[in-house]
Protein backbone atom coordinates (compact mmCIF):
# COMPACT_ATOMS: atom_id res chain seq x y z
CA UNK A 1 0.00 0.00 0.00
CA UNK A 2 2.86 2.07 1.01
CA UNK A 3 5.04 0.93 -2.46
CA UNK A 4 1.54 2.15 -4.84
CA UNK A 5 1.07 5.90 -3.28
CA UNK A 6 5.23 6.44 -3.40
CA UNK A 7 4.37 5.50 -7.27
CA UNK A 8 1.21 7.51 -7.27
CA UNK A 9 3.46 10.20 -5.96
CA UNK A 10 6.72 9.87 -8.68
CA UNK A 11 4.06 9.72 -11.54
CA UNK A 12 1.87 12.83 -10.87
CA UNK A 13 4.76 14.62 -10.44
CA UNK A 14 6.69 13.68 -13.00
CA UNK A 15 3.56 13.95 -15.23
CA UNK A 16 3.02 17.54 -13.71
CA UNK A 17 6.38 18.86 -14.53
CA UNK A 18 6.02 17.10 -18.33
CA UNK A 19 2.46 19.37 -18.46
CA UNK A 20 4.18 22.19 -17.07
CA UNK A 21 7.23 22.08 -19.74
CA UNK A 22 4.67 22.00 -22.10
CA UNK A 23 3.06 25.52 -20.85
CA UNK A 24 5.82 27.22 -21.24
CA UNK A 25 7.06 26.29 -24.34
CA UNK A 26 4.01 27.28 -25.66
CA UNK A 27 4.15 30.38 -23.22
CA UNK A 28 6.91 31.34 -24.73
CA UNK A 29 5.92 31.35 -28.35
CA UNK A 30 2.66 33.75 -27.05
CA UNK A 31 5.18 36.28 -26.15
CA UNK A 32 7.26 36.00 -29.09
CA UNK A 33 3.91 37.33 -31.31
CA UNK A 34 3.03 40.07 -28.95
CA UNK A 35 6.23 41.41 -29.17
CA UNK A 36 6.04 41.62 -33.16
CA UNK A 37 2.61 43.37 -33.04
CA UNK A 38 4.31 46.22 -30.53
CA UNK A 39 6.86 46.62 -33.54
CA UNK A 40 4.48 47.43 -36.27
CA UNK A 41 2.30 49.74 -34.04
CA UNK A 42 4.78 52.60 -33.65
CA UNK A 43 6.07 52.80 -37.44
CA UNK A 44 4.67 56.79 -38.63
CA UNK A 45 4.41 57.29 -42.19
CA UNK A 46 6.47 60.26 -42.90
CA UNK A 47 6.09 62.79 -46.43
CA UNK A 48 4.65 65.76 -47.86
CA UNK A 49 0.54 66.35 -47.64
CA UNK A 50 -1.05 68.39 -50.07
CA UNK A 51 -4.73 69.64 -50.67
CA UNK A 52 -7.11 71.93 -51.75
CA UNK A 53 -10.00 73.56 -49.38
CA UNK A 54 -13.48 72.05 -50.80
CA UNK A 55 -15.15 74.86 -48.33
CA UNK A 56 -13.96 78.14 -50.48
CA UNK A 57 -14.17 75.92 -53.71
CA UNK A 58 -18.04 75.17 -52.63
CA UNK A 59 -18.30 78.86 -51.15
CA UNK A 60 -17.52 80.45 -54.55
CA UNK A 61 -19.90 78.68 -56.59
CA UNK A 62 -22.50 79.10 -54.37
CA UNK A 63 -21.84 82.87 -52.85
CA UNK A 64 -22.09 85.39 -56.10
CA UNK A 65 -19.93 88.18 -53.29
CA UNK A 66 -16.77 85.30 -52.64
CA UNK A 67 -14.12 84.01 -55.35
CA UNK A 68 -11.23 82.57 -53.16
CA UNK A 69 -8.79 79.10 -53.35
CA UNK A 70 -6.61 77.33 -50.90
CA UNK A 71 -4.05 74.97 -51.00
CA UNK A 72 -3.26 73.66 -47.21
CA UNK A 73 -0.60 71.10 -46.34
CA UNK A 74 1.40 69.90 -43.81
CA UNK A 75 4.61 68.01 -43.50
CA UNK A 76 5.30 65.36 -40.22
CA UNK A 77 8.48 65.95 -38.14
CA UNK A 78 8.21 64.18 -35.22
CA UNK A 79 5.66 61.40 -33.95
CA UNK A 80 2.38 63.37 -33.63
CA UNK A 81 3.64 67.15 -34.57
CA UNK A 82 3.49 68.42 -38.05
CA UNK A 83 4.12 71.66 -39.74
CA UNK A 84 1.07 73.05 -41.26
CA UNK A 85 0.70 75.46 -43.81
CA UNK A 86 -2.09 77.27 -46.18
CA UNK A 87 -1.94 79.69 -48.82
CA UNK A 88 -4.88 81.06 -50.49
CA UNK A 89 -6.50 83.71 -52.44
CA UNK A 90 -9.58 85.61 -52.05
CA UNK A 91 -11.94 88.45 -53.45
CA UNK A 92 -14.71 89.12 -51.42
CA UNK A 93 -17.21 92.35 -51.71
CA UNK A 94 -19.34 94.15 -48.67
CA UNK A 95 -22.58 94.84 -50.06
CA UNK A 96 -24.32 96.65 -47.13
CA UNK A 97 -26.83 99.16 -47.82
CA UNK A 98 -24.94 102.22 -47.91
CA UNK A 99 -22.03 101.47 -49.85
CA UNK A 100 -20.42 98.52 -51.87
CA UNK A 101 -16.63 97.26 -51.62
CA UNK A 102 -14.82 94.24 -52.82
CA UNK A 103 -12.06 93.38 -50.84
CA UNK A 104 -9.07 91.02 -52.76
CA UNK A 105 -5.99 89.75 -51.70
CA UNK A 106 -3.74 86.85 -50.62
CA UNK A 107 -2.33 85.27 -47.11
CA UNK A 108 -0.19 83.14 -46.17
CA UNK A 109 -0.45 81.18 -42.85
CA UNK A 110 2.06 79.20 -41.08
CA UNK A 111 1.90 76.86 -38.09
CA UNK A 112 2.18 73.59 -36.22
CA UNK A 113 -0.23 70.63 -35.54
CA UNK A 114 -0.52 68.46 -32.81
CA UNK A 115 -2.48 65.33 -33.26
CA UNK A 116 -3.78 64.12 -29.84
CA UNK A 117 -5.46 60.81 -31.28
CA UNK A 118 -3.82 57.26 -30.46
CA UNK A 119 -4.45 55.52 -33.98
CA UNK A 120 -5.18 51.98 -34.19
CA UNK A 121 -2.29 49.96 -36.26
CA UNK A 122 -2.33 50.70 -40.24
CA UNK A 123 -4.97 53.76 -39.02
CA UNK A 124 -3.98 57.23 -39.88
CA UNK A 125 -6.75 59.76 -38.38
CA UNK A 126 -6.01 62.49 -37.07
CA UNK A 127 -7.70 64.97 -33.92
CA UNK A 128 -5.41 67.89 -33.90
CA UNK A 129 -5.12 71.26 -32.57
CA UNK A 130 -2.56 73.83 -33.81
CA UNK A 131 -1.82 77.25 -34.25
CA UNK A 132 -0.78 79.56 -37.24
CA UNK A 133 0.68 82.65 -37.81
CA UNK A 134 -1.34 84.51 -40.74
CA UNK A 135 -0.75 87.27 -43.17
CA UNK A 136 -2.29 88.81 -45.81
CA UNK A 137 -1.39 91.87 -48.24
CA UNK A 138 -4.79 92.91 -50.02
CA UNK A 139 -6.21 96.11 -51.37
CA UNK A 140 -9.68 97.47 -50.77
CA UNK A 141 -12.11 99.34 -53.63
CA UNK A 142 -15.06 101.59 -52.77
CA UNK A 143 -17.01 100.75 -55.53
CA UNK A 144 -20.44 103.08 -54.64
CA UNK A 145 -21.78 104.44 -51.29
CA UNK A 146 -24.55 107.04 -50.91
CA UNK A 147 -23.94 109.59 -48.00
CA UNK A 148 -25.86 108.54 -44.82
CA UNK A 149 -27.97 111.25 -43.76
CA UNK A 150 -31.41 110.73 -41.34
CA UNK A 151 -32.97 113.71 -43.07
CA UNK A 152 -35.02 112.30 -46.28
CA UNK A 153 -35.55 115.54 -47.66
CA UNK A 154 -32.85 115.66 -50.88
CA UNK A 155 -32.79 112.42 -52.71
CA UNK A 156 -29.96 109.97 -51.85
CA UNK A 157 -26.50 111.41 -52.92
CA UNK A 158 -25.07 108.26 -54.75
CA UNK A 159 -21.77 108.90 -55.24
CA UNK A 160 -20.67 106.10 -58.31
CA UNK A 161 -16.60 107.33 -58.50
CA UNK A 162 -14.26 104.31 -57.74
CA UNK A 163 -12.20 104.82 -54.98
CA UNK A 164 -9.14 102.55 -54.74
CA UNK A 165 -7.43 101.66 -51.47
CA UNK A 166 -3.66 99.67 -52.12
CA UNK A 167 -1.49 97.89 -49.88
CA UNK A 168 -3.06 96.98 -47.27
CA UNK A 169 -1.94 94.48 -44.70
CA UNK A 170 -2.46 92.65 -41.53
CA UNK A 171 -1.25 90.31 -39.68
CA UNK A 172 -2.96 87.81 -37.23
CA UNK A 173 -2.85 84.51 -34.83
CA UNK A 174 -4.76 81.50 -35.11
CA UNK A 175 -6.12 78.51 -33.31
CA UNK A 176 -7.17 75.54 -34.98
CA UNK A 177 -9.01 72.53 -33.93
CA UNK A 178 -9.84 70.03 -36.16
CA UNK A 179 -10.21 66.20 -37.46
CA UNK A 180 -8.65 64.76 -40.12
CA UNK A 181 -9.65 60.80 -41.75
CA UNK A 182 -7.77 59.00 -43.88
CA UNK A 183 -10.25 57.57 -46.59
CA UNK A 184 -8.44 55.44 -48.81
CA UNK A 185 -4.25 55.10 -49.64
CA UNK A 186 -2.56 57.86 -48.52
CA UNK A 187 -5.93 60.32 -49.12
CA UNK A 188 -7.27 62.38 -46.66
CA UNK A 189 -10.46 64.37 -46.03
CA UNK A 190 -9.99 67.17 -43.31
CA UNK A 191 -12.45 69.39 -41.20
CA UNK A 192 -11.58 72.30 -38.82
CA UNK A 193 -12.58 75.16 -37.09
CA UNK A 194 -10.52 78.61 -36.44
CA UNK A 195 -10.40 81.28 -33.94
CA UNK A 196 -8.15 84.27 -35.33
CA UNK A 197 -7.24 87.20 -33.25
CA UNK A 198 -5.82 90.03 -35.28
CA UNK A 199 -2.54 91.71 -34.27
CA UNK A 200 -1.97 94.31 -36.46
CA UNK A 201 -3.75 95.69 -39.99
CA UNK A 202 -2.47 98.67 -41.72
CA UNK A 203 -5.92 100.20 -42.54
CA UNK A 204 -6.70 103.44 -45.39
CA UNK A 205 -6.47 106.76 -43.75
CA UNK A 206 -10.38 107.22 -44.38
CA UNK A 207 -11.76 103.76 -44.47
CA UNK A 208 -11.62 100.35 -42.80
CA UNK A 209 -10.70 97.06 -43.58
CA UNK A 210 -14.07 95.30 -43.90
CA UNK A 211 -12.63 91.64 -44.62
CA UNK A 212 -9.06 90.53 -44.73
CA UNK A 213 -8.13 87.37 -47.11
CA UNK A 214 -7.68 84.90 -44.51
CA UNK A 215 -9.08 86.35 -41.35
CA UNK A 216 -12.44 86.93 -43.22
CA UNK A 217 -14.74 89.76 -41.87
CA UNK A 218 -13.18 92.07 -39.33
CA UNK A 219 -15.72 93.32 -36.94
CA UNK A 220 -15.91 96.55 -35.73
CA UNK A 221 -14.63 97.43 -32.32
CA UNK A 222 -13.44 93.66 -31.82
CA UNK A 223 -10.09 91.84 -32.79
CA UNK A 224 -11.13 88.47 -32.98
CA UNK A 225 -12.85 86.03 -36.21
CA UNK A 226 -13.42 82.46 -37.14
CA UNK A 227 -13.01 80.31 -40.00
CA UNK A 228 -13.53 77.10 -41.02
CA UNK A 229 -11.85 74.88 -43.70
CA UNK A 230 -13.33 71.37 -44.81
CA UNK A 231 -10.14 70.11 -46.96
CA UNK A 232 -8.97 67.34 -49.17
CA UNK A 233 -5.33 65.95 -49.75
CA UNK A 234 -2.86 63.46 -50.72
CA UNK A 235 -0.09 62.25 -49.06
CA UNK A 236 3.02 61.72 -50.73
CA UNK A 237 5.25 59.16 -48.44
CA UNK A 238 8.77 59.74 -48.52
CA UNK A 239 9.84 57.53 -45.31
CA UNK A 240 8.45 55.31 -42.71
CA UNK A 241 9.87 55.78 -38.87
CA UNK B 1 -14.78 57.90 -31.21
CA UNK B 2 -13.66 59.56 -34.03
CA UNK B 3 -17.23 59.51 -35.59
CA UNK B 4 -18.78 61.60 -32.36
CA UNK B 5 -15.73 64.15 -32.63
CA UNK B 6 -16.46 64.88 -36.14
CA UNK B 7 -20.13 65.43 -35.93
CA UNK B 8 -19.86 67.53 -33.24
CA UNK B 9 -16.87 69.55 -34.66
CA UNK B 10 -19.61 69.71 -37.63
CA UNK B 11 -22.23 70.88 -35.85
CA UNK B 12 -20.06 73.91 -34.11
CA UNK B 13 -18.27 74.62 -37.55
CA UNK B 14 -21.77 75.37 -38.87
CA UNK B 15 -22.78 77.55 -35.76
CA UNK B 16 -19.87 79.69 -35.86
CA UNK B 17 -19.79 80.04 -39.82
CA UNK B 18 -23.88 81.61 -39.27
CA UNK B 19 -23.44 83.85 -36.63
CA UNK B 20 -22.66 87.02 -37.30
CA UNK B 21 -22.82 90.32 -35.06
CA UNK B 22 -25.11 93.28 -35.95
CA UNK B 23 -23.88 95.68 -37.23
CA UNK B 24 -26.31 99.10 -36.99
CA UNK B 25 -26.31 102.89 -37.08
CA UNK B 26 -27.04 103.54 -34.12
CA UNK B 27 -29.31 106.65 -33.72
CA UNK B 28 -27.12 108.27 -31.59
CA UNK B 29 -24.11 108.43 -33.73
CA UNK B 30 -23.69 111.62 -35.07
CA UNK B 31 -24.12 111.72 -39.40
CA UNK B 32 -25.23 113.85 -41.80
CA UNK B 33 -25.74 117.37 -39.87
CA UNK B 34 -28.69 119.35 -40.37
CA UNK B 35 -28.53 123.23 -39.93
CA UNK B 36 -29.97 124.41 -36.46
CA UNK B 37 -31.01 127.74 -37.47
CA UNK B 38 -32.68 130.00 -34.53
CA UNK B 39 -34.65 132.95 -34.37
CA UNK B 40 -34.43 136.14 -31.83
CA UNK B 41 -36.13 139.61 -30.93
CA UNK B 42 -34.57 142.21 -33.04
CA UNK B 43 -35.21 144.65 -30.07
CA UNK B 44 -33.99 142.19 -27.23
CA UNK B 45 -31.57 140.35 -28.87
CA UNK B 46 -30.87 138.14 -26.00
CA UNK B 47 -34.34 136.67 -26.15
CA UNK B 48 -35.41 134.11 -28.61
CA UNK B 49 -39.10 135.47 -30.61
CA UNK B 50 -40.90 132.65 -31.88
CA UNK B 51 -42.41 132.44 -35.70
CA UNK B 52 -44.89 131.43 -38.14
CA UNK B 53 -42.35 129.92 -41.12
CA UNK B 54 -43.18 128.43 -44.40
CA UNK B 55 -39.56 126.57 -45.84
CA UNK B 56 -39.75 126.00 -49.58
CA UNK B 57 -36.06 124.72 -51.18
CA UNK B 58 -36.04 127.73 -54.37
CA UNK B 59 -36.88 125.49 -57.13
CA UNK B 60 -37.50 122.72 -55.29
CA UNK B 61 -40.02 121.30 -52.86
CA UNK B 62 -41.58 122.57 -49.56
CA UNK B 63 -39.42 121.57 -46.30
CA UNK B 64 -42.05 122.30 -43.82
CA UNK B 65 -44.24 124.97 -42.00
CA UNK B 66 -43.27 125.82 -38.68
CA UNK B 67 -45.91 127.03 -36.58
CA UNK B 68 -45.04 129.31 -33.07
CA UNK B 69 -41.41 127.73 -32.78
CA UNK B 70 -37.80 129.63 -32.10
CA UNK B 71 -35.71 126.55 -33.32
CA UNK B 72 -35.59 125.21 -37.05
CA UNK B 73 -33.52 122.29 -38.68
CA UNK B 74 -32.43 122.85 -42.48
CA UNK B 75 -31.16 120.13 -44.49
CA UNK B 76 -28.27 121.22 -46.75
CA UNK B 77 -27.58 119.36 -49.73
CA UNK B 78 -24.14 117.47 -49.80
CA UNK B 79 -23.49 117.07 -53.49
CA UNK B 80 -23.26 120.64 -53.97
CA UNK B 81 -21.79 124.04 -52.42
CA UNK B 82 -25.06 126.05 -52.25
CA UNK B 83 -28.52 125.26 -50.66
CA UNK B 84 -30.90 128.14 -51.24
CA UNK B 85 -34.08 128.00 -49.16
CA UNK B 86 -37.22 130.38 -49.70
CA UNK B 87 -38.21 131.41 -45.73
CA UNK B 88 -41.58 133.16 -45.83
CA UNK B 89 -42.89 134.88 -42.60
CA UNK B 90 -46.53 134.44 -41.73
CA UNK B 91 -47.91 133.11 -44.57
CA UNK B 92 -51.73 132.91 -44.75
CA UNK B 93 -52.54 130.79 -42.40
CA UNK B 94 -56.52 131.53 -41.50
CA UNK B 95 -55.55 130.35 -37.65
CA UNK B 96 -53.91 132.58 -36.59
CA UNK B 97 -55.56 136.23 -35.55
CA UNK B 98 -54.28 139.77 -37.00
CA UNK B 99 -51.90 138.34 -39.07
CA UNK B 100 -49.38 140.24 -40.43
CA UNK B 101 -48.66 140.32 -45.08
CA UNK B 102 -46.27 137.51 -45.35
CA UNK B 103 -43.14 138.49 -46.56
CA UNK B 104 -40.59 136.15 -48.41
CA UNK B 105 -36.62 136.40 -47.63
CA UNK B 106 -34.00 134.03 -49.53
CA UNK B 107 -31.46 132.47 -47.85
CA UNK B 108 -28.61 131.29 -49.22
CA UNK B 109 -25.91 128.86 -47.99
CA UNK B 110 -22.34 128.55 -49.53
CA UNK B 111 -20.02 126.21 -47.58
CA UNK B 112 -17.80 123.29 -48.15
CA UNK B 113 -18.32 119.76 -47.75
CA UNK B 114 -16.62 117.23 -46.81
CA UNK B 115 -16.92 113.31 -46.91
CA UNK B 116 -15.33 111.13 -44.28
CA UNK B 117 -16.15 107.67 -43.57
CA UNK B 118 -18.58 107.13 -40.27
CA UNK B 119 -18.14 103.05 -39.67
CA UNK B 120 -18.84 99.67 -41.00
CA UNK B 121 -22.39 100.46 -40.06
CA UNK B 122 -23.20 103.94 -40.85
CA UNK B 123 -21.18 104.19 -44.11
CA UNK B 124 -20.15 107.91 -45.42
CA UNK B 125 -21.17 111.05 -43.99
CA UNK B 126 -20.52 114.84 -45.10
CA UNK B 127 -20.10 117.78 -42.97
CA UNK B 128 -19.98 121.51 -43.96
CA UNK B 129 -16.94 123.38 -43.65
CA UNK B 130 -16.64 127.53 -43.81
CA UNK B 131 -20.39 128.48 -44.26
CA UNK B 132 -21.25 131.79 -44.97
CA UNK B 133 -24.77 133.17 -46.15
CA UNK B 134 -26.34 136.18 -48.03
CA UNK B 135 -29.66 137.06 -48.13
CA UNK B 136 -31.60 137.92 -51.11
CA UNK B 137 -34.59 139.98 -49.73
CA UNK B 138 -37.02 139.58 -52.94
CA UNK B 139 -39.34 142.78 -54.14
CA UNK B 140 -40.66 143.45 -50.72
CA UNK B 141 -38.90 144.61 -47.64
CA UNK B 142 -36.75 142.30 -45.43
CA UNK B 143 -38.10 140.45 -42.60
CA UNK B 144 -34.92 139.40 -41.50
CA UNK B 145 -33.21 142.37 -39.56
CA UNK B 146 -30.11 140.59 -38.85
CA UNK B 147 -28.47 137.31 -39.47
CA UNK B 148 -25.38 136.04 -37.54
CA UNK B 149 -23.04 132.77 -38.26
CA UNK B 150 -22.28 131.21 -34.63
CA UNK B 151 -20.64 128.55 -36.10
CA UNK B 152 -18.82 128.29 -39.27
CA UNK B 153 -18.25 124.33 -39.15
CA UNK B 154 -21.34 122.33 -39.63
CA UNK B 155 -20.25 118.81 -37.90
CA UNK B 156 -23.36 118.16 -35.73
CA UNK B 157 -27.10 119.83 -34.58
CA UNK B 158 -26.22 119.81 -31.33
CA UNK B 159 -25.57 123.64 -31.71
CA UNK B 160 -27.16 126.59 -33.23
CA UNK B 161 -25.38 127.49 -36.34
CA UNK B 162 -26.95 130.57 -37.17
CA UNK B 163 -28.92 133.16 -35.77
CA UNK B 164 -31.83 135.49 -36.98
CA UNK B 165 -33.18 138.52 -35.41
CA UNK B 166 -36.57 139.62 -37.00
Amino acid sequence: MQIQRIYLFFTSFLLGLAVQAQEIIAGEIIIQDTTQVVETQTQYQYGLRAGVDLSQILRSLLDDNYTGFEIEGDFRFKENYFFAAELGTVEFITDELTYNATSSGSYLKLGINYNAYENWTGMDNQIYTGFRVGTATFNQELNEYTIYTTNPFFDPDVRTEAVKYDGLHAVWLEFHLGLQAELFNNLYLGINLQLKRMLTQKEADDFDNLFVPGFNKVTTGSSFGVGYGYTLSYLLPIFKK
Amino acid sequence: MLKKYSILLIGLTLLIASCERDDICAKATPTTPVLVVEFFDRQNPANTKNIYLLVNEVDGDTLAYYENVSTIQLPLRTNASQTRYALTKNPEDPDIEDQQAPNTDILILSYEPNQSFISRACGFKVVFNNLTENVDIGSDNRWIDNININVAQVVDADTTHISIFH
